[in-house]
């Protein structure tokens, strides 16, 4: 493992532990030219902030999204389990951290503008661990994932053993520590993400489970912003800037499915 | 005198007959209003029944005290004479008109319900011997449907379609050619006027990602000409 690396790991494991002090601002601005953008801050690859520095292709997507509804953006920092309350209670307008649309969350008053990224959930182990598919971990040990997640849920769907993490860097950092858990699982571009970062890890071939739909939440009833965002994310989709951005933070061209088709946008309704 | 001057003061006779033309009148229109007139005969039914009963009760009290006895009994009976008339006329309209809406969504089930993929194909059937399509007892159908992820993961019902097929007297279903495409919560239209023995009603589920399972459940199903 380089240098580069491990200060990675621990960078983004202390930020995992951490971003929950620092998700809220104390004193939001509430100016119209401002848009709060909820995030997530332990996902190298897709959205990660270091402390100093934020980094990853949703946050390229919410700068270019924000920047054509000619809003300056506001990032607040969320926890998986905080991602609905924060939409419900209007802390933010809009809501970019590998947010899966699901039904479940529609039913509770989320609209989702998308999807802009598709993938699927997948398993990450120590390098050392012998598991060659996801399904010789369903038997023989405890899974990781964060509180709050379409990933928890659907492990204890499909019988896995699962224990709650607080955040993907929470689950990553309980899977090099030791035993306490034997594999740490989310969507697999994120795995992938964590998998770069560290040689420690390494991700098991082969994804499970339904599809990981990414969607821009939003609080349901706004059809106007609704209809602005839908708008700006097909011309985005459009413009090449969404597979410059792909390329930039995963270094590997999209696979087939990777990116929706833009044309199959959800309806704001 | 009291009494005297309550005789003197004729009952008006062409209340009576507004009485008799309004009853007629709302019989029918409940009666063509199908299963949605059922519901409001209900409420209509209780709204009349604690209205008169404080009413009845006063009249009798009223009655008592003035000393007034004589029973209207020519009276009574043709007010019940013109009421048996108005709902017969009623009834002999709609069973020979036969333009009322059928709610048959309690003798419409489906061939199987839950757990469904993509791809699935199921069968609307009656319930026992009832069998609202067989042969259809109106030329049109109306079937209001949704789905539900059970799961709390995995975004299915949003872009499911289910594709409804119509096979007319035993004709194989072709899903090649459905007659109607739609979406939970939907209402589609089917036009059954072409069968005369039996119109069997298909329905397959499609969802773009193949690891969903939904159930799906008629909400409601109406047959209209």
């Amino acid at each position: 493992m380089s240098h580069r690396s491990t200060a990675m790991v621990v960078a983004v494991v202390a930020v995992g532990l951490a971003v929950t002090a620092c998700s809220t601002p104390s004193e939001p601005d509430r100016s119209p030219d401002i848009i709060h953008i909820g995030v997530q801050t332990d996902q190298p690859g897709l959205g990660y902030f270091d402390g100093q520095v934020r980094s990853g292709f949703e946050y390229d997507m919410a700068n270019w999204l924000a920047d054509k509804l000619g809003r300056k953006p506001y990032f607040v920092d969320l926890k998986p389990d905080a991602r609905e309350i924060a939409l419900r209670d209007g802390g933010v307008e809009l809501m970019i951290g590998t947010y899966s649309q699901t039904d479940a969350r529609e039913r509770e008053g989320v609209a989702f503008v998308g999807p802009y990224l598709i993938t699927q959930q997948g398993m990450l182990v120590r390098a050392t661990d012998p598991a060659t598919d996801p399904e010789a971990v369903r038997s023989s040990g405890t899974v990781c994932a964060a509180r709050g997640t379409t990933s928890f849920d659907q492990l204890g769907e499909l019988g896995y053993h699962p224990f709650e993490g607080t955040g993907d860097g929470d689950c990553v950092r309980l899977l090099l520590q030791g035993n306490t858990v034997r594999a740490a699982s989310t969507d697999q571009l994120i795995l992938r993400g964590w998998a770069n970062a560290d040689q420690r890890l390494r991700v098991i071939d082969g994804v499970f489970g339904k599809q990981e739909r990414y969607g821009i939440g939003l609080r349901r009833g706004n059809r106007d912003l609704c209809a602005r965002v839908t708008a700006a994310l097909k011309e985005y989709m459009l413009s090449g800037d969404w597979e410059t951005h792909y390329r930039n933070h995963f270094a590997t061209a999209p696979g087939p499915g990777t990116k929706p088709d833009v044309n199959g946008l959800n309806r704001c309704s | 005198m009291e009494s005297e001057a309550i005789e003197r003061q004729p009952w008006p006779r062409w209340i009576v007959a507004v009485v008799v033309l309004a009853a007629g009148a709302i019989t029918v229109l409940l009666l063509a209003l199908g299963s949605v007139g059922a519901d409001v005969a209900q409420v209509l039914a209780l709204t009349t029944t604690l209205l008169t009963a404080p009413l009845s009760v006063w009249g009798v009290g009223s009655r008592l005290r003035s000393g007034r006895t004589r029973n209207p009994r020519r009276k009574v009976v043709i007010i019940g004479a013109a009421a048996v008339c108005g709902v017969a006329a009623a009834a002999a309209l709609w069973f020979f008109g036969g333009q009322a809406d059928l709610n048959v969504t309690g003798d419409t089930m489906l061939s199987r319900s839950t757990g469904l993929a993509d791809g699935d194909r199921v069968e609307l059937v009656g319930l026992g011997s009832v069998h609202p399509f067989a042969p259809p007892r109106r030329d049109n159908a109306k079937i209001r449907f949704s789905l539900r992820n059970q799961d709390r993961t995995g975004y299915c019902v949003g872009p499911a379609v289910v594709e409804f097929v119509l096979a007319v007297d035993s004709e194989p279903p072709d899903f090649g050619n459905p007659a109607r495409r739609a979406h939970s919560g939907d209402e589609v239209d089917l036009d059954l006027s072409a069968a005369t023995r039996v119109a069997a009603v298909h329905a397959r589920v499609t969802m773009p990602d193949k690891a969903c399972r939904v159930d799906l459940q008629l909400d409601r199903v109406l047959l209209y000409n």
